[in-house]
């Protein structure tokens, strides 16, 4: 279970490279336009993204949070991250290229805790906080709230995405 | 918000390690009865159905961190399949209550079990953890109570709360049978001494070292009128030869023996309540 999770979430991040990819080739292989094949291609994520937190929503249970001492905004750290992603797409000339790069970008992905930056999360509005509790347990907290003090992280509608991050709920 | 934790053994003893394993469930219930719970001491005892509680828990160097801090399931991971077998107690939070139970390493073990339910199978090596009916100790927070049934059962969750049930040690026991209103015959010593009396002397050295003069002679008075087959020559002296006679001298030093009021009758106290007339 934590498997196919992490996968599908390694690969709704390193979906773009091969997203950029194909509009930097001009790609029209679905639907035989371009405009409709970047469109379709654009949306995939996006849609992988809501039915992942449709799944988060509905099978975790909830956990909640209490008294936190400190906490940190932190979108702006895995952003380079994602840039990365986009330069790869633009920088591959070919097909073969392209699919060993991606593989590689997905191994390390998948292995590495920084999967669960997304930044279709943050069309949606959702924002990445690190949080220290009261108890000196540092997590990362994923809400649509706006926190600026420690003291008003305080909720009970937390769901568990994997041990030490937890996305909060409306 | 209701979770359920477990303490792990991680071997060292500076740290306590939780870990979670559900949320959103109810596992216990409050026991209807409460309010008649006794504070607790080791001379008192108590029905079959009753509780003890120790008050201002927190304050006491026994009280788990746990305890003392908000709860936040965010701070503990999931149990992991590997730590399954060094699950030590559960706690389970409910509406700011904590209730324990203490997990034994023979309930862990796995078991042949027939699974019961929509289909029947045989299952070689399960596990499960079995609920009792009444938790083994609950914690009340905003009343920052503690109540239990039994005191062996919350000892190896809140370590230290046995002093609450001190046994005197061999050199306290010797202290005790050298002082000088004890002479000791049939060769009875302190290596003779088991726990029941061990737990007594811890309780009477104290009772009788906060006396002085003239309250000691008439608690050596009291002793002899009650048993006076204790008593040896001398005034102020007691004989004790077996567990029994010291048993019974220790009783006379809590001041356990008394007479009844109407049809006067002799009796013993098992077990005694303290109460102040307000």
């Amino acid at each position: 279970m934590r498997i196919i999770d992490r996968v599908w979430f390694t690969l709704i991040s390193t979906m773009w490279i091969i997203i950029i990819y194909a509009i930097d080739h001009k790609c029209s292989c679905i639907l035989g336009s371009f405009t409709s094949t970047t469109i379709i291609l654009i949306t995939i994520p996006i849609i992988l993204t809501a039915l992942w937190l449709l799944f988060i929503r509905v099978t975790k249970t909830s956990e909640n949070i209490s008294s936190c001492s400190s906490i940190e905004e932190i979108n702006n750290d895995f952003l380079a991250n994602y840039l990365g992603y986009f330069f790869v797409g633009l920088g591959l000339n070919n097909a073969t290229t392209l699919y060993i790069a991606f593989g590689i970008i997905f191994v390390f992905t998948f292995a590495s805790q920084n999967q669960y930056f997304n930044a279709v999360l943050l069309l949606f509005g959702y924002k990445y906080y690190s949080v220290e509790t009261g108890e000196g347990t540092k997590v990362l907290v994923i809400s649509q709230n706006n926190y600026r003090n420690s003291n008003a992280v305080a909720s009970d509608k937390l769901r568990r995405v994997k041990d030490g991050v937890f996305l909060e709920l409306r | 918000m209701n979770c359920l934790i477990v303490k792990i053994k991680t071997g060292s003893r500076t740290t306590t390690t939780y870990r979670k394993l559900l949320s959103d469930v109810v596992i216990y219930s409050m026991p209807a009865d409460l309010t008649n719970a006794l504070e607790y001491s080791p001379d008192t005892l108590h029905e079959d159905n009753e509780w003890y509680k120790i008050s201002n828990f927190s304050e006491k160097s026994f009280c788990l961190q746990l305890l003392k801090d908000n709860f936040s399931s965010v701070n503990y991971d999931d149990l992991g399949t590997n730590d399954i077998d060094k699950i030590d107690f559960l706690c389970s939070y409910q509406d700011d209550i904590y209730y324990f139970q203490n997990v034994s390493r023979a309930s862990l073990k796995p078991k042949k079990a027939i699974h019961l339910g929509d289909n029947y199978y045989f299952e070689e090596n399960s596990k499960s953890i079995s609920i009792n009916h009444c938790a083994d100790a609950i914690y009340v927070k905003s009343e920052d109570i503690l109540y239990f049934q039994k005191l062996p059962k919350i000892t190896s969750i809140f370590k230290g709360v046995d002093i609450l049930y001190r046994e005197a040690t061999d050199e306290e026991t010797r202290n005790f049978l050298n002082e000088k209103f004890i002479k000791l015959s049939n060769d009875f010593s302190a290596d003779k001494v088991k726990t029941r009396n061990r737990q007594r002397i811890a309780l009477a050295s104290d009772t009788i070292n906060g006396l002085r003069g003239k309250d000691r002679k008439a608690l050596f008075d009291y002793i002899a009128e009650y048993r006076p087959e204790l008593k040896k020559g001398k005034r102020n002296v007691f004989a004790i030869g077996s567990e029994e006679d010291l048993k019974n001298f220790l009783y006379g030093i809590e001041q356990r023996y008394y007479t009844t009021e109407v049809n006067p009758e002799r009796r013993i106290a098992n077990s005694i309540i303290r109460f102040e007339i307000e």
